[in-house]
């Protein structure tokens, strides 16, 4: 677990990023959690965070750690590909949820959906696990940390849209995307948690399989992106 | 190549390697080169002759015309230290060293250890707790050297190990070069410095335009130039000389070169050539800023058997 420990060991090492971390998330969700505003828009707003939050944090430290050298100084020394991508994205996961935590805990709290404390944190979990996931496959896509970056945005907005966080999904195709997307349990999770409808479980099934199906796919495939991402540092 | 007596089999080899940079530009063209068992052999050329390519290839994962012996086959039996180290600049140098001799297959305590222990050698244990953000360019350099041995690996890669080192880090590497070799390891390095690849090096390959021109040990490279001394005249800025627009050389000089700003004569006894000589470059009217005796080096053979200087820039 040497991945996983380096990152908390850089995240705790560098406090003031870690606490701006946390006291960024808070000072703008804040107000939208305390606000009058529709529970469907607060859903929207703490999506959209929760997401860039997961898959920015996730690409543009992929894309730095390769153009650095530092990727490839991991892989040539002996450690695999897929071991690097899994204990990476669990260590981002991880952070990232400690750090928005306090600011998940605000709209619960303001919104009296304490109840649904379980499985907004499940939902949080996995989509943050999602994210942290796309950003090494957005990475190895790219060449600079903007190009990261707008890919990262396009990437998570396009399926935050097919989430249904933005509009419900109509009958037809997109309620059948919504259905398989990763994210839809964040939307229906934090819909509960904002005293909207109850989550149905059944909600999880098919976006788990999903987020497992392209866990192990990038397990798999996780050399030939690494390689990817190592260019063109190395022959 | 001339594999020469006794010679130990090879533990890595390039055989007829080409590879181009992902602009399409050619890295290394036909290049071939055999590592023996337990040698230190240093790759010289001028900057951009593919040396660094070369030493990736060396200990990457498999690219066409690379041959490796089972016993440095895996990846944890061998350690490439490139030319700019990677760090991260937020731990400490102790972390750092620590962290990649975890990834290379070290336990956690046995890490910590060994990265404390090469770090004093390296002479940073003063400073193993610093951020190696930090750290000056040599101090990242010895970490790095220090990261490189604490694996302990039975095949180093080190791409422009001296750059940036003092002669301190100097003294330290060569040591540290030497006990690797002692507990029978093997260790490619680059460098510009003829001089230390002719005192620490059991045979140096010159490299040229991507391709091994030729590799030897250093006293057969320096007895295929002569043992002629050199006297090298270097002239005030702006002022190069070419010999051949002289006429006709003094019967002291055996032969000639020019360098950039300087000429360099090959003589038999430089006490009685020295004042002709002298006398021969000075009615081509440029002005001598200085005169140097010398036994030839490696870079003297390197510009004899290549064609070309060590220190050209690159193409």
């Amino acid at each position: 677990m040497t991945i996983w420990r380096l990152a908390w060991r850089t995240a705790l090492r560098r406090r003031r990023l870690f606490l701006w971390n946390v006291a960024v998330p808070l000072l703008l969700l804040t107000p939208v959690a305390l606000s009058a505003a529709a529970a469907p828009h607060r859903v929207a707003v703490f999506g959209v965070f929760i997401v860039f939050f997961g898959a920015f944090g996730s690409a543009i430290p992929a894309v730095r750690d390769a153009r650095d050298g530092w990727l490839d100084e991991i892989l040539r020394a002996g450690y695999s590909s897929p071991r690097w991508l899994l204990e990476r994205t669990l260590a981002g996961t991880t952070i990232d949820a400690l750090q928005l935590a306090p600011a998940v805990l605000v709209l619960l709290w303001s919104a009296g959906g304490a109840g649904a404390g379980a499985v907004v944190l499940l939902a949080v979990l996995a989509t943050l696990w999602f994210a942290n996931l796309l950003g090494p496959l957005v990475a190895a896509a790219v060449r600079s940390l903007a190009e990261a970056a707008l890919a990262s945005a396009a990437l998570s907005l396009l399926l935050l849209h097919f989430a249904g966080f933005f509009r419900t999904p109509a009958p037809g195709w997109t309620s059948l995307v919504a259905e398989w997307n990763p994210y839809t349990p964040l939307r229906a999770a934090l819909t509960a948690g904002t005293g909207g409808m109850p989550m149905d479980a059944s909600v999880w099934l098919r976006s788990l399989l999903v987020a497992a199906g392209v866990t192990f796919g990038a397990a798999v495939f996780a050399s030939d992106w690494s390689r990817r991402l190592r260019w063109p540092r190395t022959p | 190549m001339n594999p020469g007596a006794g010679a130990k089999p090879p533990l890595v080899a390039a055989e007829a390697v080409a590879y181009r940079y992902p602009d399409g530009s050619p890295a290394l063209r036909d290049l071939s080169l055999e590592v023996r068992a337990e040698e230190r052999l240093a790759l010289l050329g001028p900057n951009g002759s593919g040396k660094s390519t070369l030493l990736r290839l060396l200990g990457g994962d498999g690219a066409p015309g690379i041959r490796r012996d089972p016993r440095v086959d895996d990846a944890g039996r061998r350690w490439l230290a490139p030319d700019r180290p990677a760090l991260r600049t937020w731990l400490s140098g102790r972390e750092n060293a620590a962290i990649l001799l975890e990834l290379h297959g070290a336990g956690s305590g046995e890490a910590r250890a060994t990265a404390d222990a090469w770090l004093a050698r390296f002479g940073l244990e003063a400073d193993a707790d610093r951020p190696a953000g930090a750290y000056s360019s040599g101090m990242r350099r010895r970490l790095a050297l220090a990261t490189a041995f604490g694996t302990a690996a039975p095949l180093l890669l080190l791409d422009e190990p001296l750059a940036g080192l003092d002669p301190g880090g100097r003294e330290a590497f060569a040591e540290a070069l030497a006990d690797h070799h002692g507990a029978g390891g093997t260790a490619v390095l680059s460098a510009h410095d003829p001089v230390f690849a002719a005192a620490h090096c059991d045979r140096v390959a010159f490299i040229v335009d991507g391709r091994c021109a030729v590799a030897d040990t250093p006293a057969r490279l320096l007895e295929r130039v002569g043992a002629r001394p050199r006297v090298e005249i270097r002239f005030a800025a702006g002022q190069a000389l070419d010999p051949d627009t002289l006429g006709p050389a003094p019967e002291a000089v055996r032969a000639s070169s020019r360098n950039e700003g300087a000429v360099i004569l090959e003589v038999d006894d430089p006490s009685r050539a020295l004042p002709e000589t002298l006398a021969w470059v000075l009615r081509g009217g440029a002005s001598v800023a200085s005169v140097e005796v010398r036994e030839p080096d490696l870079a003297d053979a390197f510009a004899t058997l290549t064609g070309r200087r060590l220190e050209e820039r690159a193409r």
